[in-house]
């Protein structure tokens, strides 16, 4: 009885493979296990496969696009919006910085035709941005009619170098990029859901020693500047991680530039800022929720990395998203004055929905940033999800230490 | 007598879809999220009733219970494992290899056994074996490995083909 079932089985398995037998889910569950490089090669085998693997091939491969404002992105992008079936796939235009630089070349292909569009490259530097009306035209009308769910933005503003001439013809055309894709939210209307905005992350220390702050210094200010027209009512997720090379920009403007967007951000859930050179603009940032009562209405997780404030800024900050906030993060954040041990009993008590914390605290401003302006991981601090959140916070606010005035 | 009720409780049967029943410890058996959840509906009665498990067969379910067994005292599983779903590693312990070494055709009625039984441990080893069984290999490598036909018409691969050249330059 068993033999011929066996027998049976195989028959069936040279018609018809096992594999084709399993239902969508679980090809997924292996999708997850294989490597994005596999991908391509898995859905080229059959069309059952194909289609089954589609939603993973397009979510990896086409859900974020880079874009620079080059004919060849354009192109790409293009190209792109004639394939119906990825338009809805495309989620996040990714702008980065270091591929706008007008110094850097193009990338070489020796004869061979990228994507097989026909379209062939010369080895010429980009142009500048500015006056670059076609891109910012062509982008304008693609993301209006056609790549309607494209709405989250990532600016990557790190400045431009070249591993070969490494800042010393410093051009941020990022700066160009980002009052480009500013133009084309008003010109197509449309309001971002989300936007990553990363600004000077490569001036590390290590680097900042080459570079001239006389020359920087302007380009940075009209890197953060532009931020203040961006429409935010459709906002709801916002990071701002303004690294190393904010240090030289004057940190009200960088709040002054944040001023609009949060004043107009009612729909915002998710906010993220981390002031990496500037904790003490993270006092400033906050003061100006202070007037109103009814702002972040739905804002639900907010992070704050690297921060000096005095306790009562955040305690009052914190009381006015209370309401609705259930995850909180606050990490390598220093007290000017005031003591954790307070201020954690008092966001035990009153934020009452928090369902996930994680706090890495630092005892005094001068760890934020060490000797050379190197960090050390904050080691003290509480992390707890689900129910037993205020007891862990309150718990963790005894061993916290006192008031360190 | 109390003590022969004991014994009875620690051990069910289960009935495979080909009308076989199979006596096995309820600590092994409950490694089945679908079983577990079966008996504690029955509530503490202590049941001679085989458990039905139409959508399995005794050579399927045998090689299923000796997994089990193997893992009847493993730790639960937990919750926040597979947050980053790219990231997940396809190292399998040595037993599970070898476990696995069994005709394709068995191999994903394995899987298909695990998902139904909801056993994720076992889904995930089936799925991890499948998955390095394509790593790295070309689209024919594939086919031959999995036995597959390529239904595609030359237009489509051209443009499969395209499409694949595309997802590289991004």
């Amino acid at each position: 009885m068993t033999t011929q079932s066996t027998g049976n089985m195989d028959e069936t398995a040279a018609r018809h493979p096992p594999i084709l037998r399993l239902p969508q889910e679980l090809v997924q569950t292996i999708l997850d296990y294989l490597d994005p490089a596999d991908l391509p090669s898995f859905r080229s085998t059959c069309r059952a496969l194909e289609v089954s693997s589609f939603a993973a091939f397009a979510d990896e491969f086409f859900s974020t696009i880079k874009y620079d404002f080059s004919a060849y992105d354009t192109e790409y992008l293009s190209e792109l919006s004639k394939q119906t079936h990825f338009l809805s796939r495309v989620k996040t235009l990714r702008i980065c910085s270091t591929r706008c630089t007008r110094l850097l070349d193009a990338p070489h292909f020796s004869g061979q035709k990228p994507w097989g569009f026909g379209y062939s490259w010369t080895r010429e530097p980009y142009r500048s941005l500015t006056g670059n009306h076609a891109a910012v035209d062509a982008l304008s009308s693609l993301l209006k009619e056609r790549f309607v769910n494209c709405r989250n933005f990532t600016i990557v503003n790190d400045g431009a170098h070249s591993s070969a001439n490494l800042f010393s013809e410093l051009q941020l055309t990022g700066n160009d990029a980002l009052a480009a894709l500013l133009y084309v939210f008003q010109r197509a209307e449309i309001q971002p859901a989300s936007l990553h905005m990363l600004f000077g992350r490569l001036y590390n220390d290590t680097l900042g020693g080459r570079l001239d702050p006389a020359r920087l210094r302007p380009f940075l200010i009209s890197a953060v500047a532009p931020l203040g027209l961006v429409r935010t009512e459709g906002l709801t997720s916002l990071t701002v991680d303004a690294g190393f090379g904010i240090r030289l920009v004057p940190d009200m403007a960088i709040v002054r530039s944040m001023y609009g967007p949060i004043k107009c951000a009612r729909n915002l859930q998710h906010v993220r800022l981390c002031f990496r050179s500037q904790p003490q603009a993270a006092t400033a940032l906050l003061e100006l929720f202070q007037p109103s009562e009814s702002i972040l209405p739905k804002l639900r997780l907010f992070e704050l990395t690297y921060a000096i404030l005095s306790e009562n800024v955040l305690a009052d900050f914190l009381l006015l998203i209370k309401a609705s906030l259930t995850s909180l993060a606050l990490q390598q954040v220093a007290l000017r004055t005031g003591a954790w041990e307070t201020l954690l009993v008092h966001i035990a008590e009153a934020l009452s929905s928090l369902g996930d914390v994680w706090i890495r605290y630092l005892q005094r401003p001068s760890e934020v940033f060490g000797q050379n302006g190197s960090t050390t991981l904050a080691a003290d601090g509480v992390a707890c999800k689900g129910k037993n959140v205020k007891s862990r916070l309150l718990d963790a606010a005894r061993s916290a230490p006192g008031c360190t005035t | 007598m109390a003590s022969a009720s004991t014994d009875a409780a620690k051990v069910i049967k289960v009935t495979t879809s080909d009308g076989i029943d199979i006596t096995v410890d309820r600590q092994v058996a409950e490694r089945s999220i679908l079983i577990k959840n079966l008996l504690e509906d029955l509530g503490g009665e202590s049941t001679d009733e085989p458990i039905p498990i139409p959508n399995v067969n005794e050579a399927v379910m045998k090689k299923v219970l000796e997994w089990c067994e193997h893992h009847k005292a493993d730790p639960p599983a937990s919750q926040d494992d597979d947050s980053d779903s790219r990231k997940k590693s396809t190292d399998i312990e040595e037993w599970d290899q070898k476990f696995m070494q069994v005709d394709q055709e068995m191999l994903f009625e394995i899987i298909l056994a695990a998902n139904y039984l909801d056993i994720k441990a076992l889904l995930d080893v089936g799925c991890k074996t499948v998955a390095n069984m394509i790593k790295g290999k070309s689209p024919d490598e594939i086919r031959k490995t999995f036995n597959i036909q390529n239904d595609f018409t030359p237009e489509e691969e051209d443009q499969i083909r395209r499409e694949n050249e595309w997802a590289e330059d991004r």
